[in-house]
């Protein structure tokens, strides 16, 4: 797939930065995934906790845990102890607010921490997820083996990201949305234009799906089942360790 | 930070278990300033507003 002339391939990934950059985002990042998406991350958020099929009493970690919605979704699916570990200290503290306002009746422990190098003793997690944060790591093979790590043996691991679709025309679509669109409706509303920026790159040259399997398998996960959302432009991955 | 995370932190850096909590300051949901320490590699990690800074070297 060719990709934009203007798009940055080599992008700054280092965990300070990424942190940082969220840091800076994070007042008007709710407000902008909103206007951007349209409200479709919920539905794909709720296609994955679907899949990953959280029982009472389970212990998820929740990787890049950002605002906190991944997390309160999964509250009001199914339920677990939900842990959630991000690089911002912004965005979870705006992730604790939100949940002291919605869900009072339950636990949710944040900590700041790199998911590269997580502080988890091995098999601490029945489930672990990510929501639209593999493409910020600057290791996914790194990061996956991490994950396998901190799972007990059997557990899941459920993976949604976005993705550039393979048809043409909905590609070029999908394209001209990250590239014209978005920064569009970033400037509108006075968002940080070169954090967004980065994150229309960091989709349209994410691995695709065929090269992210093999780093899954090669991490030491079994793939039970992928799933293609939206005409490509999101995908599920289900893994067991 | 809750008190039952204790049970599953290990240092980020040598994986050590457990960590060894120092509290300052405590509320009703658990330690709201503190200090995380790894007796084995001898890192410390800060607890400010409730929440643990357990990134393990800052990258520049």
């Amino acid at each position: 797939m060719s990709l934009p002339s203007n798009v940055v391939k080599d992008m700054d990934k280092r965990p300070s930065r990424i942190g940082s950059m969220f840091d800076d985002i994070t007042p008007t990042y709710d407000r902008l995934n909103l206007l951007m998406s349209g409200s479709i991350d919920r539905h794909w958020r709720k296609r994955t906790l679907d899949m990953l099929d959280i029982r009472p009493g389970d212990r998820v970690l929740d990787i890049a845990t950002g605002t906190g919605d991944m997390a309160l979704q999964a509250m009001a699916n199914n339920g677990g102890d939900i842990v959630g570990i991000d690089l911002s200290r912004n965005m979870l503290q705006t992730a604790l607010s939100k949940w002291r306002e919605r869900r009072k009746d339950a636990p949710y422990p944040v900590l700041q921490g790199d998911a590269l190098n997580t502080p988890f003793r091995d098999g601490s997690f029945d489930k672990a997820m990510v929501a639209f944060g593999v493409r910020n790591m600057i290791d996914i093979d790194g990061f996956l083996r991490e994950v396998h790590r901190v799972l007990r043996p059997g557990g899941r691991l459920a993976v949604v990201e976005l993705s550039i679709p393979h048809y043409a025309v909905i590609r070029e679509g999908m394209i001209f949305y990250l590239t014209k669109l978005m920064p569009l409706v970033v400037r509108l509303q006075k968002g940080d234009e070169s954090s967004y920026r980065y994150l229309c790159d960091s989709i349209i040259t994410f691995p695709s799906p065929e090269v992210l399997k093999g780093k899954m398998a090669a991490a030491g996960f079994t793939p039970l089942e992928i799933k293609e959302l939206t005409l490509g432009a999101c995908h599920i991955y289900l893994l067991e360790k | 930070m809750r008190l039952a995370l204790l049970d599953i932190l290990a240092c980020p850096v040598c994986k050590n278990h457990p960590l060894h909590l120092q509290t300052i300051k405590e509320d009703d949901e658990g330690v709201v300033e503190g200090r995380l320490k790894c007796l084995q590699c001898k890192a410390e990690y800060p607890i400010t507003d409730g929440i643990p800074d357990l990134i393990p070297l800052k990258d520049g």
